[in-house]
């Protein structure tokens, strides 16, 4: 017990350094009490990263709850640019490990190993939309053997230009297929994690087995992952543009994005005639700057 | 002076389908959609992975090829996935290719896959086209008759397969050099009841108001009314304007 409690001492305290560290690096939305680093040698051995690794991180605010609906092939979910998902099929994966070694066979529908001993790690791009909310993760995946598992994981790899560090690396979310046969599918709430793409890149990673087991046959298979998002307006800043629309009205936020998106310069004088009448005109500037419209 | 219904009819219909026609001028012209509400995707060659990874293609910046002779029986396929807007529609699919041999071809098909959670994926091919018979550079397109792109359930992968059937493909005298998908943005038709009770369903804005309600760009002006006859004052328009664009992250 006591070396338990000293273990707990100790993992407060990596907690509270991940934590003034991130304070630093990482924005608001991303509560850094929330971001646990990993440094138990195990641990980071069975996510497939040196042992002495000293950069990875789990993000504790993903959940599994009341996920997206189920039932019947349905109408599109997000119409328009507000909202939408990111899907990542299966023969997206690439081998990560002794490539050469690693091969992947292929459909339209799954991705499986074909040969690879240690090679049994794989790896996607996502391409998230800057700024936007994570909602949820969902994967598909088929595994017949419950002695293997098959691991879906996205993680956000984060790293400042000019700082020669190396980059933070974080499990946002995850799940594996343990003793499952048959079709697997699973889910976890990502509860508004912020996509930033200005520092960041967003990857799904699967491990076919675990690192350092072989992995051929179809056993065990990816067929997709998908990420659902929504668009947000940015935080407001700390100081008003507009000399009429003060850090305390209630559109401060909203004509302080239009300003800094470059869609309006004001009214003139310092101003942005927040209550005044909208022509059609100016309307028609609005919506065209906003929307980069339209080479016929 | 304009008015809620207006920028909300607006906002939406600049969603509305446009009809695109493949471009017939041999030259490289000016983009043909601007903003969000058109658009087309393109996949390189080398976008593209094959059924067995890392074994029977090469890749160039502009090109990809056989780089082994498959076995019997066998055919050479790759993968591109398809990314489109939800929503949308998709109008065409275009292909840029080379050929020297009139026996040998390239076929190039779009498909869609849905699949529910915990579902098996069903596969339908929503087009095909192919450039058997070709010689030189190849340029095919097929319609893809404005069908729906659904990305809650579904996703949508270009498929080429390198000499249909089991042919020798090895060499670069058949290439697949890109593949563009064009789509325009829709507004979603209303589902259910009217939300407002100012705006009901024969409203000539209704489907615009309801899609922007769904979305969550606007609630009313209170009391379950949208005000669609309100004059709008600049404040309020750069509220719609944001939260529809998802403006700005610093």
């Amino acid at each position: 017990m006591k070396t338990m409690k000293r273990r707990d001492s100790t993992r407060r305290a990596l907690l509270a350094a991940a934590a003034v560290f991130m304070a630093a690096t990482a924005r608001a939305q991303a509560p850094p009490e929330e971001r646990i680093a990993v440094r138990d040698p195990d641990t980071l051995a069975a996510m497939g990263f040196p042992t002495d690794a000293k950069n990875v991180f789990i993000w504790s605010g993903a959940e599994t709850g009341r996920g997206p609906r189920t039932g019947a092939v349905d109408a599109p979910e997000n119409w328009g640019a507000l909202a939408g998902s990111t899907n990542v099929m299966g023969y997206r994966l690439e081998p990560m490990r002794n490539v050469g070694i690693a091969r992947y066979r292929r459909s339209i529908g799954a991705t499986y190993c074909e040969a690879g001993g240690n090679g049994s790690e794989g790896g996607a791009p996502l391409d998230l939309p800057d700024g936007s909310a994570l909602k949820y993760l969902q994967f598909w995946a088929y595994d017949t053997d419950a002695a293997g598992d098959v691991t879906v994981d996205l993680y956000e790899d984060c790293q400042a230009p000019g700082s020669g560090g190396e980059p933070t690396i974080t499990l946002i979310a995850g799940g594996a297929t343990s003793g499952t046969g048959g079709r697997f599918y699973d889910y976890r709430l990502l509860n508004g994690y912020t996509v930033n793409n200005s520092h960041c890149h967003y990857s799904v990673r699967v491990l076919f087995g675990s690192v350092g087991v072989a992995c051929v046959g179809s056993p065990l298979q990816v067929q997709k992952v998908r990420v659902a998002w929504t668009r947000q307006v940015s935080p407001a800043p700390g100081i008003a543009t507009f000399n009429d629309v003060p850090t305390g009205h209630p559109f401060f936020q909203f004509v302080e994005a239009l300003a800094k998106s470059g869609i309006t310069g004001g009214c003139g004088g310092g101003a942005y005639c927040v209550d005044q009448p909208l022509t059609r005109g100016q309307m028609a500037v609005f919506m065209a700057k906003g929307l980069g419209l339209e080479w016929p | 002076m304009a008015h809620r219904t207006f920028l909300a009819a607006c906002l939406a219909a600049a969603a509305v389908a446009r009809a695109q026609t493949p471009p017939a001028a041999p030259v490289v012209a000016s983009p043909k959609t601007w903003g969000s509400v058109g658009g087309s995707t393109t996949l390189m060659a080398h976008d593209f992975t094959e059924e067995l990874s890392g074994f029977f293609t090469t890749r160039n910046l502009g090109a990809t090829y056989c780089y082994v002779t498959p076995a019997s029986g066998e055919t050479v396929e790759v993968f591109g996935q398809l990314n489109a807007p939800d929503g949308a529609t998709l109008s065409q699919l275009q292909f840029w290719a080379y050929d020297v041999d009139p026996v040998d071809g390239l076929n190039v098909s779009l498909w869609e896959a849905c699949q529910v959670p915990g579902g098996n994926p069903v596969s339908i091919q929503l087009g095909s086209v192919d450039s058997i018979g070709a010689i030189g550079t190849y340029f095919g397109f097929t319609p893809l008759n404005s069908h729906r792109v659904m990305n809650r359930d579904c996703t949508y992968t270009v498929r080429v397969q390198f000499n249909p059937g089991p042919v020798d493909c090895k060499g670069s005298a058949l290439q697949l050099q890109k593949v563009e998908v064009d789509w325009v943005r829709d507004v979603a038709p209303p589902v259910g009841q009217p939300s407002f009770s100012d705006v009901p369903a024969d409203h000539p804005f209704y489907r615009y108001i309801e899609a922007l309600y769904s979305s969550a760009v606007t609630g009313g002006c209170g009391d379950l009314n949208y005000c669609p006859d309100a004059p709008l004052t600049r404040g309020q328009m750069a509220t719609f304007l944001a939260k529809a664009l998802g403006l700005q992250w610093p």
